[in-house]
């Protein structure tokens, strides 16, 4: 089960929060095929938000595949984000690889984040 | 869009005063519209005429589709009404306050309005005039939650209450929005409390609607753009407001600024940010997007 | 609504139902006296001015007019203390909005306020109308009013106009209370509106049966009846031409006659003038009361009518 949270401050809308977190989820494996995600209600009661927002979010991560609402149930998850989720540990081996590496050059952890930023932001603009 | 409250250049007027003049909006089904402006600005006068306790002096108002009736017996089972007054028979218990309800209305959820009570540790058997000024808001509060209405229309439902009485009454109306798809109207002079539940904003200024709007659709369509004050020469945008300190400007701007040298930082502003903005140019061109447009421009969000 | 009317007004019903009890204690314990007054004067004393003269009937009759006027208030106050509050009140209070925004409409709403306090005024009026129908009939005739039933003073406080009288004052407090809120004092226009109710009610009242003409004294024929039961009510005498006679071409109006003869009775008679009375026979006593009643009735059904127009229009 996903708990949500939600940053007003980021400038990102509070439906757009709600879909990246259940895709985060759905990559880092918290939820998989067939979990089923917290009703309006039950979202509403954890943070304090309009149950329109939850709407919007759940009906935008069902038109993108990702989730299927079964009527009478709930709504579930599908499929994972990425056929090659095997491939995550050794990618995240790799990743702690070269943080290391960028820590022996003597690069504080705010450049770290910020390169990495940098590196998200043109693959983003690519996508 | 289903249209759950609808006004058409609606006005009201106390002999020589307009208390609202010119005022036309459209409250989604569903949705839980927030009402700010500052006081005298029309806000109870808006709320009174949707409810049917005030008529209007022009123009129309209607509630899911039909003009307001306040002697219509299906309007006033749909409709639940809070007065910013809270007027009580005072001389009457809590209990005897809610069983009253129980009598005049068709459907009365007594039981969950009684455990609303219960729960704040109100004394159910004291007289009304004996409570508190908070006690007496949440007693009002749970006389309207009682009645289990399409719309609510609530009048500064958080004044009076403690920061986590407040709490809960946001508590409260999110789920009954959840549970029911009740459509809540309400007016409140805490912007910050309204922004994370309202995904409609109503700004109301010197008895006239300022803004009108989505709130995600009023967030995405304003900028907060900080720069040199000598350097900005802007056509496609609408300056809201403008502030200089030494030689920097903050201006708030309608319209999405393109085109900008990068002496210019863009900031999304909050909604604290807008509402000052507005409420200090009573005078700037108001933001009342068609429904149409609203809806179109969702997709451009992220 | 009907609970709420009755536990805002339950101490105000209680309160001039004690009154009620005390005047009908009062008449009680009193019925003896006005008897043994009457019978110590000698014999039943039909003209006021003649009854002076005992002693014993004098402070009976006055305390007879004490309690005459303390019944003939009770309408008075049941408009005051319970009609114009009815609404007059929860508009002052504003409790109106929350009333208004409950599931009853407002028509409802007014019926049943009214109905909780109009049946208990009819209730309580009713009884008290049977009790001051026997002391009236039995005593007080004999001194204070100098006469049977069908006085003015009487006629106010027994039979049954009372009961719609009282029914109308209600009513009508009422009704100022929903119209009359912006420059005068409902409560202020209820005294006055009450007042006028009375006044006009009195000049009304006479013509409400077809009076009775008989030639009088000093060159007529008949006397008016007397004794107790049957004395009738005395509206005035006029001047007039007798029927039938030939109208001379010289004076032709009464009002030129008197001019002429300058208060020289032979001198009427000659042109043909008589004084006659005009009265309500006894016998008239239950058709005045039941018309006047009617009338309170009508206007009662008007009033709130038109309240009911009043608030459905209101608007803050």
């Amino acid at each position: 089960m996903i708990e949500f949270r939600l940053d007003r401050h980021t400038g990102v809308p509070a439906y757009r929060q709600i879909i990246d977190q259940v895709r985060h989820a759905i990559h880092l494996g918290i939820l998989r095929p067939g979990d089923q995600l917290p009703t309006v209600r039950e979202v509403v009661r954890q943070i304090t938000i309009n149950p329109n927002t939850v709407h919007r979010a759940y009906r935008e991560l069902e038109l993108q595949g990702l989730t299927e609402g079964r009527t009478g149930s709930g709504t579930f998850i599908r499929h994972s984000l990425s056929e090659v989720s095997g491939q995550q540990p050794k990618l995240l081996g790799q990743l702690e690889l070269w943080m290391k590496r960028a820590r022996d050059a003597g690069l504080e952890i705010e450049a770290v984040e910020a390169l990495i930023a940098e590196a998200l932001q043109s693959m983003k603009e690519e996508e | 869009m289903a249209v759950a409250l609808e006004t058409d250049g609606l006005g009201r007027r106390y002999l020589t005063n307009w208390g609202l003049r010119n005022c036309s909006l459209q409250v989604p089904e569903g949705s839980i519209a927030g009402l700010v402006g500052p006081n005298g600005a029309g806000k109870s006068t808006l709320i009174r005429m949707a409810a049917g306790i005030s008529t209007p002096s022009e123009g129309t108002v209607s509630v899911f589709g039909e003009r307001v009736d306040p002697n219509s017996a299906t309007f006033l089972a749909r409709v639940g009404y809070l007065d910013q007054l809270r007027p009580f028979y005072k001389h009457l218990s809590v209990e005897e306050t809610l069983e009253w309800g129980a009598r005049l209305n068709t459907s009365w959820d007594k039981a969950s309005a009684t455990k609303w009570l219960v729960d704040l540790e109100i004394p159910l058997d004291w007289k009304i005039s004996l409570l508190s000024i908070g006690q007496q808001a949440q007693v009002a509060l749970a006389v309207c939650m009682g009645k289990s209405s399409d719309l609510l229309l609530l009048d500064e439902p958080m004044a009076s209450l403690d920061p986590l009485a407040r709490q809960g009454v946001i508590q409260m109306l999110l789920d009954s929005v959840a549970e029911k798809g009740t459509t809540v109207l309400l007016s409140s002079h805490i912007v910050s409390e309204l922004e994370p539940i309202c995904d409609y904003m109503i700004i109301l200024s010197k008895s006239r609607v300022q803004v009108s709007a989505p709130t995600d659709y009023l967030l995405a369509n304003h900028h907060l753009l900080v720069g040199p004050h000598e350097s900005h020469t802007f056509d496609s945008v609408n300056v809201i407001s403008s502030k200089i300190a030494g030689r920097q400007a903050t201006l708030l701007v309608q319209g999405d600024p393109g085109g900008l040298g990068p002496e210019w930082q863009v900031i999304s502003p909050d909604l604290q940010d807008i509402v000052l903005a507005y409420l200090a140019k009573p005078n700037a061109e108001p933001f009342v997007p068609s429904s149409e447009t609203s809806e179109l421009n969702e997709g451009e969000l992220s | 609504m009907t609970q709420i009317t009755w536990r805002r007004y339950r101490i105000r019903i209680i309160a001039l139902s004690l009154y009620v009890v005390a005047l009908i204690v009062f008449m009680i314990l009193t019925h003896h006296a006005f008897q043994d007054a009457a019978t110590v004067c000698g014999r039943l004393h039909i003209d006021v001015n003649l009854g002076r003269h005992c002693n014993a009937a004098a402070s009976a009759e006055s305390h007879g007019s004490l309690v005459e006027t303390a019944i003939a208030l009770l309408p008075l106050f049941i408009g005051f203390f319970l009609g114009t509050p009815m609404v007059a009140s929860e508009l002052e209070r504003k409790t109106n909005r929350l009333a208004w925004s409950q599931g009853i409409t407002r028509t409802k709403w007014l019926v049943r306020t009214w109905l909780t306090l109009a049946i208990p005024t009819v209730v309580v009026m009713s009884l008290f109308a049977l009790i001051v129908q026997w002391w009236a009939t039995h005593i007080v005739t004999s001194i204070s009013s100098g006469g049977g039933l069908i006085q003015p003073a009487q006629m106010l406080i027994s039979g049954v106009a009372p009961i719609a009288f009282a029914l109308l004052l209600l009513t009508l407090g009422m009704f100022i209370g929903t119209t009359v809120r912006r420059f005068f004092s409902p409560y202020a226009t209820s005294v006055v509106a009450f007042v006028a109710v009375l006044a006009v009610m009195q000049f009304v009242l006479p013509s409400l049966a077809a009076k009775v003409v008989v030639p009088t004294h000093p060159f007529g024929v008949t006397h008016l009846p007397n004794g107790l039961r049957s004395r009738p009510w005395f509206i005035k005498s006029v001047y007039r031409f007798v029927p039938g006679i030939h109208v001379g071409n010289h004076l032709r109006t009464v009002g030129a006659v008197l001019q002429f003869c300058k208060g020289n009775p032979m001198c009427y008679q000659a042109h043909g003038l008589q004084i006659v009375s005009l009265y309500q026979p006894a016998s008239h006593y239950w058709v005045l009361q039941w018309r006047e009643a009617g009338i309170y009735i009508a206007a009662t059904g008007v009033l709130l009518s038109l309240s009911i127009w009043s608030i459905r229009r209101w608007s803050a």
